[in-house]
């Protein structure tokens, strides 16, 4: 309220698409440490299932394999929103894009976007 | 549980300001306004008590009533200034270069009979005061005696020595890294902030400190601290007061980690739209995940910690080379408190003309410097070699990297890929040196 171009003041309106909408595709922060490297001594392949899981863990967002739940990695900070709208009832689930490396795994996913 | 306390009301006390910036283009109500949208968001109830020119009169009373205002009051006339202000930078990538268009002649009938019969009917538990054109000892004075918690916003020249000379007891005292009460005052030290603004002066001091987070001195000389949160920043206009907005909701049923979390997640809910109603609905949902996002990790860079922090900066830095971009990088960096390096500057521009052992030594300096470096930024103004061999070797070593582009070069497909953040306007930069540089840290106490 308040904003508007810069003819008058008046309601500047709300973006046409919801941001929670939005699909996620993303490096993966921590896979080193997290249980899938731990547990399997390696990287998932491409296209396996994942999904990000329904609540924050010590204040991160995590993303873990949809069967048989192991967490892969960390979501960046800078998708902290995502809390938000897994509080709405998003649900974002979708696949391992990449994945690679030895000395410094990485993971990357694509995630889409689903509201219950 | 609510993060609120059922029995707060809210008086704001503060200018009425047009906001334009020149990059954006966007105008919106400002001053009070902003610190009045958060308020509205947490569903706080709230007054207004503003000083504002005639022309603005009817928009003012019509979006304080849009946004939920108990009441609007007019304590200040302005005549002589239209309440303009130009921002240069809406998103604070270095200095916003505020400036209000003629401030010099900028003058308020100021009345005070209005605010006494406001605070007297209203009743507010807390004042919010963002001074401004008002009389301070005399808005400090008539606040003082309604007996409500007061909160004061040091964001210009204000001298603290102005609540110790009145006797007044003030709640809150919350100060940005950018005034010049911190900088030049307090020579950037938090701690001796602190001596300067003691307890018997705000009971808590808050000090903002831009991406970096915000900690909270308390009065029991305890010391919190809370991370912030990343977001695609549309504008820094006005984050700050939402900050205090929402601190001033929070700290009395939270402990002080969580609702400087609060504050911080809200002012990046705040920055990151233009969109009022966004805005809304998204603290609406912050509201019932409170708890969560109380405990989420973000950026903590303490403003006394940047300065060791290098940043290299790889570009052909060269006297052929239209090198303004490097320029303003720098700039910003240094509004910031990093420490950013220019090796040709620093160590020499190669040339063929140089012995071998001249441009070994040169090559070694370069590396050196890189090799110690906590983040590289390469920015291609041209094709050269050697930004793009820097670029390869910090991501090597596991330096954390970004690439500006700038001048919007043709991509390079190894160098855009190498880089960790990807970057085509300064702003962005400067969001991505924090995330980069920062270990991701939830709110908590510091210990003593």
């Amino acid at each position: 309220m308040g904003s508007s171009g810069s003819g008058t003041l008046g309601n500047y309106q709300p973006p046409e698409s919801e941001k929670c909408d939005e699909s996620i595709n993303t490096g993966l922060e921590e896979v080193a440490r997290e249980e899938y490297f731990s547990n399997h001594g390696g990287l998932p392949p491409v296209g396996t299932n994942v999904r990000l899981r329904a609540g924050p863990i010590k204040g991160r967002l995590v993303v873990e394999t949809s069967k048989k739940p192991e967490s892969l990695g960390l979501i960046p900070t800078s998708f902290n929103y995502l809390v938000l709208c897994l509080k709405k009832g998003y649900t974002y689930e979708g696949e391992v894009t990449e994945s690679r490396g030895k000395r410094s795994p990485v993971i990357i996913v694509s995630l889409v976007a689903d509201k219950r | 549980m609510s993060p609120i306390s059922a029995d707060q009301r809210v008086v704001i006390v503060g200018d009425v300001y047009v906001d334009y910036p020149l990059d954006v283009r966007i105008i919106r109500l400002g001053g009070v306004f902003h610190a009045a949208r958060a308020l509205q968001a947490l569903g706080l109830p709230y007054a207004l008590a503003y000083t504002g020119p005639e022309y603005l009169e009817t928009d003012i009373q019509h979006f304080a009533n849009q946004l939920g205002s108990n009441s609007a009051h007019r304590v200040g006339i302005v005549t002589g200034a239209p309440a303009v202000i130009l921002a240069g930078d809406a998103r604070e990538a270095g200095n916003q270069e505020y400036d209000e268009i003629l401030r010099g002649s900028k003058k308020v009938s100021w009345d005070r009979l209005t605010l006494q019969k406001l605070l007297s009917s209203y009743k507010p538990s807390d004042v919010l005061i963002v001074p401004g054109v008002l009389p301070l000892p005399d808005v400090l004075q008539t606040v003082a005696a309604s007996g409500a918690r007061i909160h004061i916003d040091i964001q210009y020249d204000v001298d603290p020595s102005l609540l110790n000379s009145g006797g007044v007891s003030v709640e809150t005292m919350f100060v940005s890294t950018s005034t010049s009460l911190f900088q030049t005052r307090a020579g950037g030290d938090p701690g001796r902030l602190r001596q300067i603004v003691g307890p018997a002066t705000a009971r808590n001091l808050i000090l903002k400190e831009n991406r970096g987070g915000s900690r909270a001195f308390l009065a029991d000389g305890s010391t919190a601290e809370a991370p912030s949160f990343p977001t695609r920043t549309q504008h820094s206009i006005g984050v700050g007061d939402c900050f205090n907005s929402i601190w001033i909701g929070t700290n009395k049923s939270r402990p002080a980690p969580a609702a400087l979390a609060l504050s911080s997640f809200s002012s990046s809910l705040y920055a990151s739209t233009w969109s009022h109603t966004e805005f809304l609905d998204s603290m609406s949902t912050l509201l019932s995940a409170a708890d969560e996002v109380g405990e989420m990790c973000g950026s903590r860079i303490p403003w006394e910690d940047r300065p060791k922090l290098t940043v290299y900066i790889a570009a052909p830095d060269f006297p052929d080379v239209n090198t303004v971009p490097l320029d303003l990088l720098a700039e910003a960096l240094e509004y910031h408190n990093f420490s950013p390096r220019r090796p040709v500057k620093e160590h020499g521009l190669y040339s063929p003309q140089l012995t071998e052992a001249q441009a070994t030594k040169m090559y070694h300096d370069d590396l050196a410097l890189l090799e110690s470096s906590a983040l590289l930024v390469a920015v291609p103004l041209t094709n050269d070699p050697g930004t793009f061999a820097e670029l390869g070797v910090a991501s090597a070593l596991g330096i954390p990297t970004i690439i500006w582009n700038p001048r919007s070069l043709p991509e390079n497909l190894f160098a855009w890929n190498t880089a960790a953040y990807r970057c085509h306007q300064l702003h962005e930069v400067i969001d991505a040196a924090f995330i980069a540089i920062a270990k991701p840290v939830a709110a908590r106490w510091v210990p003593r």
